[in-house]
C-alpha cells in the first residue's frame, strides 16, 4: 500500500519510519471504509429515525445532518480517527524528509539541470502567496503548502508527495496521477476532435496530476501555474526525472499572466475547493479570458451539495470542519453552472463527468462510463476504491 | 539547517463533550502504531533468523519458561498493569465507597 515513489527524489525511510507510514495508511482505509459506512448505517438506523420522530420530517441538507450528528458518539470517534490519521500521515514522513532535506534539494536542482528532458521552471518573487494559503496550515499540512525552510528549498513539494503516498494508500495508483489520467483520457477519448495544443494546469502543487497531459498529448506545450516555490520546485524536478517535458510557473491563477485566447485547454484538479469564493470568480474570468474561442475549461472537484443528498452533501464537507480547508463548503455551496456563466461562458456549454479510476479500469469499460453522464450516488466524488472523480467543464463559444 | 515543522499551526478541533478525551483518541491511536511498530520487527526478525538458519518463532513457541523467567515475567506483568490502571486507584480507594449516602461512606477515606 506504500509505494516506493517511482523517481530519485524518493527518500528510503528506516524500517520504524516505514512501519508508522504503513500503519498510518491502514488506519485511513479502515476510517474512510469501514468507519465511515458503520456512520452511514448508524444514520440511517438511529439517528435519521430519532430525528424524524422529533422533527417530523428528515433532515433537509448537509447542515442538518451535521448537527445532528455532532452530538452521535460514532461521528465522534470517525471524527477524531480521521483527524488524528490526517496528523500522523505528516508525522510519519516529515522526520525522514528532515533528515534528507539537503540531499533532496541536491538532488532537485541537479535533475530541474538536466537537459536532455524538456520543460522549465520558473519562479517569481513577485507573486504573493494569498492569505488563503499563508494564513493556515492548509489540509493540516504543517508549514501549510507554500513553506520554505531554506535556501532553494523543494521540502513542501517532497513532504506532499509523501504524505500523498500515506493519505490516500494507493488510491490514486502506484505514481499518484489517477486524477490527471482519468481526466486526459476522458478528453482522448470522448473528445478525440479536440486536439489541445496549448495545456494549462492551474493550481498544480508538484504536478501528480499535470504529468498525463504532456504523457498524453505529446504534441502539446504544458504549462503548470502554482504559487508556492517549493512545489514547483520539486514538480519540476519530479517531471524531468519521469521523462515529462512540462513548463512550471510561479504564478497566480487569479491573474495568469497570458495573452488573451491562447489556451486550448485550461484543467484543475482538487483547486476550486481551496480558494474564497472571490477568487473563484478571479480565476474562471482568467480562464475565459486566456482560452481561445472553441477552448475548454475542465475542472475535477467533489460536486456540488445541491445534487447530493443531505448525507452525502454532510459527509463530503467533512474536511471544511475539521481539515482547515474553509472553503470547501462555500464552493460546494454554489451552483457550478452559474459560477461559469458568471465568468463569461455560456451556461449551455456546460457539462459533467464522473469517471471511474482509470488506472484501475479496462480501457473500453472506462470510455464507455465516461461517456454516460453523472449518477451522483455513494460513490460520486467520496475517497474509496469505489470513488469516481467528479468533475465540470464547458466549452467556450468557438465566435466568443 | 531548517526544518520543516512536525505540527499544524492553529487549534486541533475537539470532538469529544468531555474534556480531555480528544486527547486520549491520540495517545491510543499512537500507542497503537508504535504497537505494530514493535510488531513489525519482530516479524522481520524472525525473517531475517530464519535466513541465518535460526528458527526463531519455532523456538519462542516451544520454550519453557523456568520458574525464574516465569516470576520475572509476572512481576512485569504486575508492574505494567498498576502502572497503567493507577488513575483508577487514586481517585476509588479500596474504603471508599462510590456513591455518597451509603453507610460508613468517608469513613476511612483519609486513610485510604
Amino acid at each position: 500500500m506504500i509505494n516506493k515513489l517511482p523517481h530519485d527524489l524518493a527518500i528510503a525511510p528506516d524500517c520504524d519510519e516505514r512501519s508508522r507510514q504503513e500503519f498510518v495508511a491502514s488506519l485511513r482505509h479502515h476510517t474512510i471504509d469501514g468507519m465511515a459506512a458503520h456512520m452511514r448505517n448508524r444514520y440511517d438506523k438511529v439517528v435519521k429515525p430519532e430525528f424524524e420522530k422529533v422533527e417530523g420530517r428528515e433532515p433537509a441538507n448537509g447542515e442538518e445532518v451535521h448537527d445532528v450528528m455532532l452530538g452521535d458518539t460514532y461521528f465522534q470517534f470517525y471524527s477524531a480517527t480521521r483527524y488524528n490519521a490526517q496528523q500522523m500521515a505528516h508525522h510519519a514522513v516529515i522526520p525522514m524528509i528532515n533528515r534528507e532535506l539537503e540531499s533532496t534539494n541536491s538532488t532537485a536542482q541537479s535533475l530541474r539541470d538536466k537537459e536532455d528532458v524538456g520543460g522549465s521552471v520558473q519562479l517569481n518573487k513577485d507573486v504573493e502567496i494569498p492569505r488563503s494559503v499563508s494564513s493556515i496550515d492548509v489540509h493540516l499540512t504543517p508549514g501549510s503548502y507554500h513553506g520554505e525552510v531554506t535556501e532553494n528549498d523543494s521540502s513542501a513539494g517532497s513532504l506532499y508527495e509523501n504524505f500523498i503516498n500515506v493519505f490516500a494508500f494507493n488510491i490514486m495508483g502506484p505514481d499518484m496521477n489517477d486524477i490527471g489520467q482519468s481526466f486526459s483520457q476522458f478528453v482522448k477519448n470522448v473528445h478525440p476532435e479536440f486536439k489541445p495544443e496549448k495545456i494549462l494546469d492551474c493550481g498544480c502543487t508538484i504536478g501528480l496530476n499535470t504529468l498525463p497531459w504532456a504523457q498524453n498529448f505529446p504534441e502539446a506545450e504544458v504549462t503548470a501555474i502554482d504559487v508556492a516555490p517549493g512545489m514547483l520546485r520539486y514538480g519540476s524536478a519530479r517531471a524531468k526525472a519521469l521523462g515529462a517535458p512540462v513548463n512550471f510557473v510561479q504564478m497566480d491563477a487569479t491573474s495568469i499572466d497570458l495573452p488573451d485566447n491562447s489556451v486550448d485547454l485550461v484543467f484543475s484538479s482538487m483547486f476550486l475547493h481551496e480558494l474564497p469564493l472571490k477568487d473563484i470568480r478571479k480565476y474562471m474570468k482568467e480562464a475565459f479570458r486566456v482560452l481561445k474561442p472553441g477552448g475548454l475549461f475542465l475542472t475535477m472537484e467533489l460536486p456540488s451539495n445541491s445534487k447530493m443528498g443531505p448525507y452525502e452533501s454532510f459527509y463530503l464537507d467533512w474536511d471544511c470542519f475539521y481539515n482547515k480547508e474553509p472553503y470547501y463548503k462555500p464552493f460546494r455551496d454554489q451552483d457550478y453552472t452559474q459560477l461559469i456563466s458568471d465568468a463569461g461562458f455560456n451556461k449551455d456549454s456546460f457539462f459533467e463527468v464522473e469517471l471511474p479510476r482509470y488506472t484501475f479500469t479496462p480501457h473500453e469499460e472506462f470510455v464507455a462510463r465516461a461517456k454516460q453522464g453523472p449518477v451522483f450516488d455513494n460513490s460520486t466524488g467520496r475517497f474509496s476504491e469505489d470513488i469516481r472523480w467528479y468533475g465540470f467543464g464547458v466549452w467556450k463559444d468557438a465566435e466568443a | 539547517m531548517s526544518q520543516l515543522p512536525m505540527h499544524h499551526r492553529g487549534k486541533q478541533p475537539r470532538f469529544f463533550a468531555t474534556e480531555g478525551i480528544d486527547e486520549i483518541m491520540t495517545m491510543v491511536l499512537e500507542l497503537t502504531s508504535e504497537i505494530y511498530v514493535i510488531k513489525k520487527r519482530q516479524y522481520v526478525l524472525e525473517k531475517v533468523a530464519g535466513e541465518q538458519g535460526i528458527n526463531l518463532s519455532e523456538g519462542i513457541e516451544s520454550y519453557e519458561l523456568n520458574e525464574q523467567e516465569a516470576k520475572e515475567l509476572e512481576t512485569f506483568r504486575s508492574e505494567l498493569i498498576a502502572r497503567v490502571l493507577r488513575s483508577t486507584e487514586g481517585q476509588f480507594a479500596p474504603t471508599q465507597r462510590l456513591t455518597d449516602g451509603d453507610a460508613g461512606a468517608g469513613q476511612n477515606a483519609e486513610a485510604a
